[in-house]
């Protein structure tokens, strides 16, 4: 995102948040603070920029402040540049108990990553994840909002060509879909 | 019966609410269980959990531990605060926090005063088991700020600089960021304290158990040789200080927990903006004028001097071509003594001080109304309120401290009503913004009342047994058009009256105001207004209610207690009724005037005219500060004599012929009342700098001079002698005062007074008054010409004229005025952020750097006066208020324009 | 076979869908409860012997009549969905599958708590089920099953979702209801509970999905009823997240008491250790709660077969018991580290603590470093005993339960296999690397 561009919201996804907004009381605006910035980290690339989160604060009337502490507090929220695709591999112990160790191992010398970067041709970031609730399903890892269970190595090969493949929209794009609804 | 419980098995009764924190200390003293995240002036918070204890249901019975500063102690529950795992735990909890904290402690600047290491070395860790691993040592400094400083290498995580900021403060500046490990403190978004939205309160600073944020002065550091307890001198709030002294300077300031003005809470000017005491400017010697110079004298030559040119002057031209002004910003021993000096000594009414020029119209529209013109509540009393009306104040910025407490308040959702023309901060967070047109008061208040009376929620009980003058009042205001008055004010009549509702329907509601009412050509009708809100809806009289002025300077109540105006001596009692002018005579021993003396706007006037020929001024800089300075430069040079008593070679001073050094708050005692009318004691830290001498000592030495007898000024004797002529200071005395002060009328028993008008009025019964709205003749005059409405303010950083500000590191915090304009109003003129604007009235003219903001609406600018680099009463008009004499500093007509650089002012 | 009271109609075609839900009875017996009173649905419940299906089990119907209801103030049933404890994943099993039997609950819950507006919190990863639920609320309200006078019974009703953003913190009943007010998931410091105090200073209800949805059958066949269901006071029927080294992981209802053995090794249930192995240990409960060796998990320690139950399993205390928890039932075979099992949850919940609390923002630090230390072969006898010591005053000493949940599985791992440590430190040339290094594979089956 450029320096200068101004940051907004689409039209569809201001008519979002404001859908959002209209979900908590009058006057508790600021509960909206956590879907509007999953609408705001799809809508601009995937992190949340220092204006981004300026911006959210103006949007619910809240101080950047009160934007910031709460971004940084939950781990779905990125505060630096990712990829276009966020991979991110349950590790804890269920999963760990299926191979996930491995399955991150092998992930990162496919990708040529280590663990928390990013590939250069800015494709892939490499996350590892704590508890996802798909432990009879394990191994498993989540891109974007699916989840990928019961992995094996062959189908996480096909995984990460279709992700290739596939003309990528924003990492959650959820909100996306959300907006059409 | 009470509820009791147990303590290491020994029985206390339970008071109700307590907790088990606050139930052990108040048994058995504060040391007993040690606390981190655990702070006087917070909520408990219970993130560190050095403060568990054991609770059993049953004597040696299973027990759960519990964080004793948040658990409400359970009636008839033993309560164990050292047995042997609650030992163990705690010494557990402090070795993981030293873990992540580095152990320099000799060289740390908080030694000897850190609550991590007194807690360390109560629970006796003598190693940390840990292995190395991952921790924070190596956060950077932050040294960015001229006050605030932080090390969070030495941060504890116990979020006591968080809460401070928000519980005390309101600011919201610092945040936990992050989480668990990584959890870290934040200064807005990642910013140095310079860069953040900090205000530099230094809430947090004294929050913090260990030096991880702190301030240049090293405020916590023990190294000091003495501390002394004193009153700040800046705004009316009052804040108790404790001045730390070393080597016979003034090392750091900070706040008690105990003062019950301010609650371990002050602002950056109370707390840091004290160096000005000692600066390079200070006068050190007494300055006698010769051949057009200010040369150095000795004390005598400069007393030989103002006594034979005074004793020329009186026997030439008569007591009246004599007149003194008196300061709001010294003691109210030394007001009194320069009332005594003018009355007594020199035989004249013309005494006056600077209440003149801001809240003399609070004084006598509320006598008018009441009977006394003070506050009728306290501060304290915010507690008990459900909803604020806050009229033409800015008290975040200008009395920060109560500033902080009604925002407070607001934050909390209670009912918050502001009628201001700017957006103040408190604006931001209130219910009801009435921002209406500069100089609409009175319409606007007639507004309220009219709904009020048409909503029928007048407090008829209360209008008939304790007031008069209702019936009159009510067919005078029925007749008003609202459709009219919400033209003249420019705010929606539907807001209003939803505003006038809130405050009307509310159980208790406080009004407060500011300058904002009493600057204006209407301002004493503004105050008869606000105090017929507070009768018509019967909120007079008990907790939580009131009409409660803001006053400005530290003891402008004390100035105009002690007779610092010309119609009303000590103790505000008529200096015109020959009655009572026997009683001053007897009481002063000496043949006191009975005619009317001048005002300080006349005595301008008078100056001018030729009559008046000598002027003493102490510590006043009318050229600064009093509004049309061409004309207060006039007036200056007309006369003969000027004697000023000054810290500064202020802007008056260079007109003075005799300059006086007087000391500052640090180095003289006395007593200040705060605008709560609490008397309280102001002590010396460090004595007078060389050369220079405190205020009272002066008057006391040209009272001599001069042949009057007066016993050496120190505040022992001479509340002794105020308490025998004011009425309500008759139980005063310096040691009965105590820490905190007492709240006039203090009884001769020394029982002091929260709540005026408790049972019956000082008048009787209270009046109501009305009045119609007048436009100023200022716009009718010059609104043509000059269609822009400029209003002055005050910024938190400065005070007033900035003598003593802008002479401290808030100089580097906000280094100039700027002038407030409306982003349409910047487009129409071609001016952008920054640039010159020439603002010109008919008086003269002014150079001002913009501020493009919607603060303020389209049409309305707003600045400040605090540099003299600007002069900004150059533009300032000479209209009063109509009954007090106020000037008018809120509406003044002026055009703009881009201009090319500074205009520079003529000396 | 044992009764399927939430799961019964799960395989059905189309469940998801709003038609298929009602035809197959569905929100009939919301229907029947908007024709009770509120105190007689209270009632019910109470009866039924409902226990939170959350992880802490106490009491649905009482925490229900704890609500305060002053005059003219809003109050809130909160489901909490953010189901984050390792190994516990039937939550979204359900809502995934059978949406709109929780939206049947929470408006029957809401209906008895005089709730006028309902918030489910889910949790942010699931964003996927986040769009199912709301795909069936829009249902719902075109439907007239939400909103204004729902089913023409003069009772308002409004429910909505709200996702996280990744914090188990958050399942925590204050600190999600911090979250839910837009700020950091700290948890609150109680009293005032939420009942009294809750979401937006209002009197709250939080309840777990598994417990709206189980009011649904409760009221439709009266809490009675329900209670003849189970053993004792574990009441009901229990959603029981499998997973491990088990032949068929994935979730089962069950009726409480179903014995522990024959959970695991029944075609029913579990299906047995994989690949022919031995059982070595289970975490019976969720991450949080004490794992137990094989003898103590399948016998109590008189001999006595171990049941499925709130009781069976706490059955011995700490010593010999550990906790029905939320039915995450984590297995693992004979060649399982539980040293490095233990380091994963150790490091878990060092993730996953909010900081506040001193105890556990540096002791599961602590703990995750001393573990690693002890994996990494570098460990001593008394790093062992330090770990022990830190765990112990984590455990109740913070303000909310996260610390006894990180405290909880190093003590039972210490406890019932103190020789593993030991072999670690003593003997660290022989850790074999791939004693705790498990492959990714194929051998588990799709999920059912």
């Amino acid at each position: 995102m450029s320096a200068d561009k101004e940051i907004k919201f689409s039209d569809d996804a201001y008519a979002l948040v404001q859908k959002i907004i209209k979900r908590y009381p009058e006057g508790k605006q600021k509960s909206a603070l956590i879907p509007v910035l999953h609408v705001a980290q799809a809508e601009f690339n995937g992190w949340l920029s220092a204006p981004v989160m300026d911006y959210v604060a103006s949007l619910l009337n809240i101080t950047s402040i009160e934007v910031y502490e709460v971004a940084s507090f939950y781990t779905m929220f990125n505060l630096k540049p990712v990829g276009k695709c966020v991979i991110e591999v349950c590790r804890t112990g269920p999963c760990w108990l299926m191979g996930a160790e491995d399955l991150v191992k092998y992930l990162e010398k496919k990708l040529d990553i280590k663990e928390g970067q990013t590939t250069a041709d800015g494709m892939f970031t490499l996350k590892t994840a704590e508890c996802l609730a798909s432990c009879g399903t394990a191994p498993m890892m989540q891109i974007g909002e699916k989840y990928h269970e019961n992995l094996t190595l062959n189908k996480v090969d096909q995984i990460l060509d279709e992700c290739r493949a596939t003309v990528i929209e924003p990492i959650s794009h959820w909100s996306k879909k959300e907006i059409k609804a | 019966m009470a509820s009791t419980a147990y303590i290491n098995d020994i029985n206390y009764t339970i008071q109700d609410g307590e907790t088990i924190l606050s139930f052990v200390r108040r048994n058995l003293g504060k040391e007993l269980v040690p606390t981190l995240c655990d702070a006087p002036n917070l909520d408990p918070f219970g993130s560190c959990r050095v403060c568990s204890v054991d609770v059993a249901l049953v004597k040696d019975g299973p027990a759960k531990s519990q964080a004793s500063c948040h658990t409400p102690v359970i009636p008839n529950s033993y309560i164990y605060t050292h047995s042997d795992r609650i030992v163990k735990l705690r010494k557990n909890i402090i070795e993981l926090v030293l873990t992540d904290h580095p152990l320099d402690c000799l060289t740390c600047e908080v030694n000897n005063n850190c609550e991590l290491q007194s807690v360390a070395a109560k629970v006796g860790v003598r190693n940390v088991r840990y292995p190395e691993g991952k921790n924070h040592l190596d956060r950077k400094k932050d040294l960015s700020h001229p006050y605030m400083t932080s090390d969070f290498s030495k941060c504890i995580n116990c979020f006591r600089c968080v809460r401070a900021c928000d519980e005390v403060q309101g600011e919201f500046v610092l945040t936990m960021a992050g989480r668990g490990f990584d959890s870290h403190i934040v200064k807005s978004y990642n910013n140095s304290f310079f860069e953040s939205d900090c205000v530099s309160c230094g809430a947090c600073a004294q929050a913090c158990p260990t030096s991880a944020i702190s301030d240049v002065f090293e405020s916590k550091s023990i190294v000091a040789d003495k501390k002394v307890r004193t009153v700040c001198t800046y705004c009316g709030v009052g804040c108790n200080l404790e001045v730390s002294v070393l080597n016979g300077k003034v090392k750091s300031i900070q706040a008690p927990y105990n003062a019950e003005v301010n609650q371990g809470h002050t602002c950056l000017k109370g707390r840091f903006a004290f160096s000005f005491y000692n600066h390079p400017d200070r006068i050190r010697t007494p300055l006698i004028r010769r051949n057009g110079n200010l040369e150095p004298a000795t004390w005598d030559e400069a007393y030989d001097f103002i006594a034979d040119k005074l004793t020329e002057i009186r026997q030439k031209y008569g007591p009246d071509s004599i007149a003194g002004i008196s300061s709001a910003r010294c003691t109210n021993e030394e007001n009194y003594l320069m009332q005594k000096f003018i009355r007594a000594v020199i035989g004249t009414n013309n005494i006056d001080c600077c209440a003149r020029v801001c809240h003399s119209p609070t004084a006598l529209g509320m006598q008018k109304a009441f009977g006394t013109g003070a506050a009728t509540n306290s501060i304290e009393d915010l507690k008990y309120t459900d909803c604020i009306l806050v009229i033409g104040a800015n008290p975040t910025d200008a009395h920060p401290v109560t500033g902080a407490k009604l925002k407070q308040h607001a934050l909390k959702g209670k009912t918050t009503i502001v009628v201001d023309p700017r957006r103040t901060e408190l604006a931001k967070f209130a219910t009801y913004h009435l921002q209406l047109k500069p100089g609409t008061n009175v319409a606007l208040l007639n507004m309220m009342l009219y709904y009020i009376i048409t909503e029928k929620l007048e407090a008829k009980e209360f209008i008939s047994n304790r007031t008069e003058g209702f019936d009159d009042f009510c067919s005078h205001i029925l007749k008003l058009d609202m459709v009219e008055m919400e033209k003249i004010t420019g705010v929606d009549k539907e807001l209003v009256r939803k505003a006038a509702i809130a405050y009307a329907t509310a159980p208790n509601a406080m009004s407060f105001h500011g300058l904002g009412v009493t600057e204006h050509t209407q301002g004493t009708f503004t105050v008869m207004l606000i105090s017929d809100l507070a009768m018509i809806t019967g909120n007079i009289g008990r907790k939580g209610v009131g009409v409660n002025p803001l006053r400005g300077q530290n003891n402008v109540q004390g100035a105009a207690d002690m007779g610092c105006q010309p119609h009303q001596g000590a103790g505000y009692m008529n200096a015109y009724d020959p009655e009572i002018n026997k009683l001053y005579e007897d009481y002063y021993k000496r043949s006191i005037p009975l005619g009317k003396g001048l005002k300080i706007p006349e005595m301008f006037d008078a100056s001018i005219a030729g009559e008046l020929k000598a002027l003493w001024l102490m510590g006043e800089d009318v050229v600064q500060t009093d509004p049309n300075t061409n004309k207060v430069i006039a007036a200056m040079d007309n006369l003969e004599l000027l004697v000023v008593q000054e810290l500064f070679l202020t802007e008056t001073a260079k007109y003075a012929t005799v300059i006086l050094p007087g000391a500052s708050f640090l180095e003289k005692s006395g007593t200040y009342t705060n605008g709560e009318r609490r008397i309280q004691k102001v002590q010396n830290a460090v004595d007078p700098l060389p050369g220079t001498k405190s205020d009272g000592e002066i008057m006391v030495d040209i009272m001599n001079r001069m042949g009057y007898a007066q016993e050496p000024y120190d505040p022992e004797t001479m509340l002794k002698e105020i308490s025998g002529i004011v009425p309500f200071f008759k139980g005063v005395t310096w040691n009965n005062l105590g820490d905190n002060g007492k709240q006039w009328p203090v009884r001769e028993d020394g029982t002091d007074t929260e709540i005026l008008h408790t049972e019956s009025f000082t008048r009787g019964l209270a009046k109501f008054h009305y009045f119609d709205f007048k436009e100023s003749a200022e716009i009718e005059k010059n609104g043509k010409e000059y269609p822009y409405i400029i209003t002055t303010n005050r910024e938190l950083e400065h005070y007033n004229s900035g003598t003593m500000t802008r002479r401290t590191g808030n100089v580097k915090i906000l280094t100039e005025d700027v002038l407030m304009i409306h982003p349409d109003d910047a487009a129409r003129h071609l001016i952008n952020d920054g640039d010159m604007v020439c603002v010109e009235s008919e008086r003269g003219k002014v150079d001002i750097k913009a501020k493009i903001t919607d603060e303020v609406k389209e049409g309305i600018l707003s600045t400040t006066f605090h540099f003299p680099e600007v002069m900004l009463n150059i533009i300032t008009s000479d209209e009063h208020d109509s009954e007090a004499l106020c000037p008018e500093y809120k509406v003044v007509a002026v055009n703009i324009r881009k201009s090319k650089g500074q205009y520079k002012v003529k000396q | 076979m044992g009764r399927k009271l939430l799961t019964e109609n799960i395989n059905v075609p189309g469940i998801q869908s709003l038609s298929v839900y009602r035809q197959q009875g569905g929100y009939e017996t919301l229907k029947k409860a908007l024709g009770m009173t509120s105190d007689a649905i209270v009632e019910e419940v109470k009866k039924s012997g409902l226990r939170g299906r959350g992880g802490a089990g106490f009491p649905t119907g009482m925490k229900w009549s704890f609500l305060a209801k002053p005059e003219g103030v809003p109050r809130h049933l909160v489901c909490n969905a953010d189901e984050s404890e390792p190994g516990t994943f039937k939550d979204r099993y359900m809502m995934e599958r059978i949406p709109h039997l929780l939206i049947e609950g929470m408006a029957i819950g809401s209906f008895a708590l005089g709730a006028h507006s309902s918030y489910i919190y889910i949790r942010g990863e699931m964003m996927y089920v986040f769009h199912i639920l709301q795909r069936a609320i829009d249902e719902a309200y075109e439907a007239g099953l939400l909103g204004k006078n729902i089913m023409g019974s003069g009772y308002d009703f409004d429910l909505y979702v709200h996702c996280g953003a990744g914090a188990y913190i958050c399942g925590e009943e204050t600190a999600l209801i911090e979250s839910l007010e837009g700020k950091r998931g700290n948890p609150r410091i109680k009293p005032p509970f939420p009942a009294i105090k809750g979401l937006w200073e209002r009197p709250t209800v939080v309840n777990n999905v598994e417990s709206i949805m189980a009011v649904v059958p409760i009221i439709k066949m009266g809490g009675d009823e329900y209670a003849k269901i189970g053993i004792g006071k574990s009441t009901g029927t229990k959603l029981i997240s499998a997973c491990g080294h088990i032949n068929k992981p994935g979730v089962y209802e069950i009726e409480l008491g179903v014995p522990v053995e024959e959970f695991i090794y029944s075609d029913e249930y579990c299906g047995g250790i994989r690949n022919g192995k031995e059982l070595k240990a289970v975490v019976a409960g969720g991450s949080s709660v004490p794992v137990l060796p094989k003898d103590l998990i399948l016998k109590l320690a008189n001999g006595e077969p171990r049941l499925m139950s709130y009781e069976s399993l706490s059955e011995g205390g700490f010593a010999t018991g550990t906790m029905l928890g939320s039915g995450g039932f984590i297995v693992m075979d004979e060649d399982t580290s539980i040293v490095k099992n233990l380091w994963t949850f150790t490091r878990f919940y060092h993730h996953e603590s909010c900081g506040q609390c001193s105890p556990c923002r540096e002791g599961t630090g602590w703990m995750e470093k001393l573990l690693h230390k002890i994996l990494d072969g570098h460990g001593t006898l008394s790093d062992v005993d330090l770990l022990w010591e830190i765990q112990s005053k984590i455990e109740g000493k913070t303000i909310c339960p996260l610390g006894d949940a990180a405290a909880w599985p190093v003590a039972s791992a210490i406890r019932h296999f103190r020789h593993e440590f030991e072999e670690y430190v003593k003997n660290p040339q022989n850790i074999k690397k791939d004693h705790h290094y498990y492959r990714v594979n194929n051998i588990s089956p799709e999920f059912a």
